[in-house]
């Protein structure tokens, strides 16, 4: 016999989750089921024009660790991370290290190098709140903007919303005591 | 009648110039040769350099060689990377004069005019033996591989580090010839203590300001024991072993550090590379057997291994009409790497 909240997402249907594996040495912090779980969490109104859902490799000669990508219209990709900890040139930009300490990331910043560890499951937390909520955010903002194939704001804008998504999803996580069941 | 290829220098006024092309040619075997049009033989006694140049005319020129080939960014000049030149043993390339180019006269006798790609074509962008260094290296193969391209070679531009030189000349060509080659910025480890500091800087921007000059190239000063987290680092050097140069793939993006050591001051067995990458990984600048004994240029190697690293990186493919595509938005984990060093420009790095 079905669970309540499985034959409510029976009502309407998740994106398609698919995924490619990843490359020797990396993996997937997330699993598809873990990501149809955090969907259903959140309901069909974050779910609503999105096509799919995609694990995928990433590009080493991205300009930055690439985390997640949203393609208009409503294909979200996730990229495969290496195991913590993380060792990344440089030092983080901006207030992406607070983002990450909020996470649960543990930061080491060296001289020329920043060391981050994920302690527990806070990778896997990390990549399906403020990466895969972070994207619906864009996505959500796009779509129901009357769902052109064009910026629908000012790319700050799109991010300055999109960054509130994840802080709303990761409140609600934690009010819920920190799980998506 | 020669035989074996020769380096030719038109109309150079610079006697150190002249010297360091006929060491650029000692490194491939080439012979090396002048047509004097501006008292380089004065200059060159005057400067008590050892010996004396080879001096030919332009009908001597003509008898002795054939093809003659037009190394400069004239018009019709096709790129190097990918040229084919046939037969070598009576093959003379031509170079010209620092500031003025190949003369007229000489360029109508060329068979063929070749050029290397560069960021600008109205600014003289390669110091004239490091830009000869280049087009022998390819020329003593037989040709190479052409050009990449593709929709964004920036994304596909490793980072630089430059290691040990021991002269500011040698470095400041290095330099010059990043800049041209497209970098906007290189790591340097100056444990010579030849170029941070100084008056040098204040004068060069002082110039730089007051000829309104572009393309710069952001110099920041790395220490000896610095770590880095680089994926992979490749060594550049002439140091047997390592993959051969043409062969290493050095445009893997700006996870990837290519470093060129000075080999008259570094021994980079010695060395703790991984302190810079995950991996690393050795490269070989493989010189013809024949050019065994020629008096090292940290500036000559260092600018055949950029002009390798640019040919890889590649130039944008020519604009087509195309969908357009959707918008997309990243979530990127952007690091920043050190930024504290010096601004330099291509059009104040001419002198070297």
């Amino acid at each position: 016999m079905e669970s309540p909240e499985a034959e409510a997402v029976d009502s309407w249907s998740l994106p398609p989750i698919v995924e490619t594996p990843p490359r020797p040495g990396y993996h997937h912090p997330a699993t598809r089921v873990e990501i149809a779980e955090v969907l259903a969490f959140f309901g069909e109104e974050v779910v609503y024009g999105l096509r799919s859902i995609e694990l995928r490799q990433a590009d080493p000669r991205s300009s930055g660790l690439q985390l997640g990508r949203l393609v208009i219209p409503g294909q979200i990709v996730l990229y495969e991370q290496r195991p913590s900890p993380w060792t990344l040139p440089g030092h983080l930009e901006g207030d992406e290290a607070q983002r990450l300490e909020i996470a649960g990331a543990q930061l080491e910043p060296l001289e020329a190098a920043t060391i981050i560890e994920w302690p527990g499951d806070t990778l896997k937390d990390f990549m399906l709140i403020e990466v895969l909520m972070h994207e619906v955010g864009h996505h959500l903002l796009q779509h129901h903007k009357g769902k052109r194939l064009e910026r629908i704001a000012r790319t700050r804008d799109h991010e300055l919303f999109a960054d509130a998504m994840a802080r709303r999803c990761r409140e609600v996580y934690l009010d819920h005591g920190g799980s998506f069941r | 009648m020669t035989a074996s290829p020769t380096l030719i220098g038109d109309g150079i006024e610079n006697a150190w110039n002249a010297l360091t092309l006929h060491h650029a040619a000692d490194m491939f075997g080439w012979g090396c040769a002048f047509r004097d049009r501006k008292d380089l033989r004065a200059d060159w006694q005057r400067k008590q350099i050892a010996g004396d140049p080879v001096c030919l005319s332009l009908a001597e020129i003509c008898q002795q060689h054939e093809p003659i080939v037009a190394f400069d960014n004239g018009d019709g000049a096709v790129p190097l990377y990918g040229y084919q030149p046939g037969r070598l043993d009576r093959l003379a390339l031509v170079v010209g004069n620092e500031r003025r180019g190949i003369s007229g006269d000489l360029v109508r006798e060329a068979k063929r005019r070749v050029q290397v790609p560069m960021v600008s074509r109205r600014v003289n962008c390669l110091n004239v033996a490091a830009s000869a260094a280049v087009a022998l290296f390819y020329l003593s193969k037989g040709g190479g591989g052409k050009q990449y391209t593709r929709v964004d070679p920036h994304r596909n531009r490793p980072e630089l580090l430059l290691v040990g030189a021991g002269d500011h000349v040698e470095l400041g060509s290095t330099i010059r010839s990043a800049a041209a080659f497209g970098w906007n910025r290189a790591f340097v480890e100056d444990r010579g203590e030849v170029w941070f500091g100084g008056d040098r800087l204040a004068q060069s921007e002082g110039r730089a300001a007051a000829r309104r000059a572009k393309n710069a190239i952001r110099l920041v000063k790395a220490a000896s024991d610095r770590r880095y987290a680089f994926d992979e680092v490749c060594v550049v050097s002439l140091t047997p072993g390592g993959q051969p140069l043409t062969r290493a793939n050095l445009a893997r993006g700006p996870r990837q550090l290519v470093v060129l050591v000075d080999d008259d001051h570094v021994d980079i067995d010695r060395e703790d590379w991984n302190r810079l990458a995950r991996a690393v990984r050795q490269v070989t600048i493989d010189l013809p057997a024949t050019g065994s004994d020629f008096v090292y240029h940290y500036r000559l190697t260092s600018t055949v291994a950029l002009a390798e690293v640019a040919r890889q990186v590649g130039v944008r493919t020519p604009k087509t009409r195309k969908r357009p595509r959707p918008p997309v938005y990243d979530r990127l984990l952007r690091t920043l790497l050190e930024d504290d060093g010096e601004t330099v420009y291509l059009e104040d790095l001419e002198e070297y």
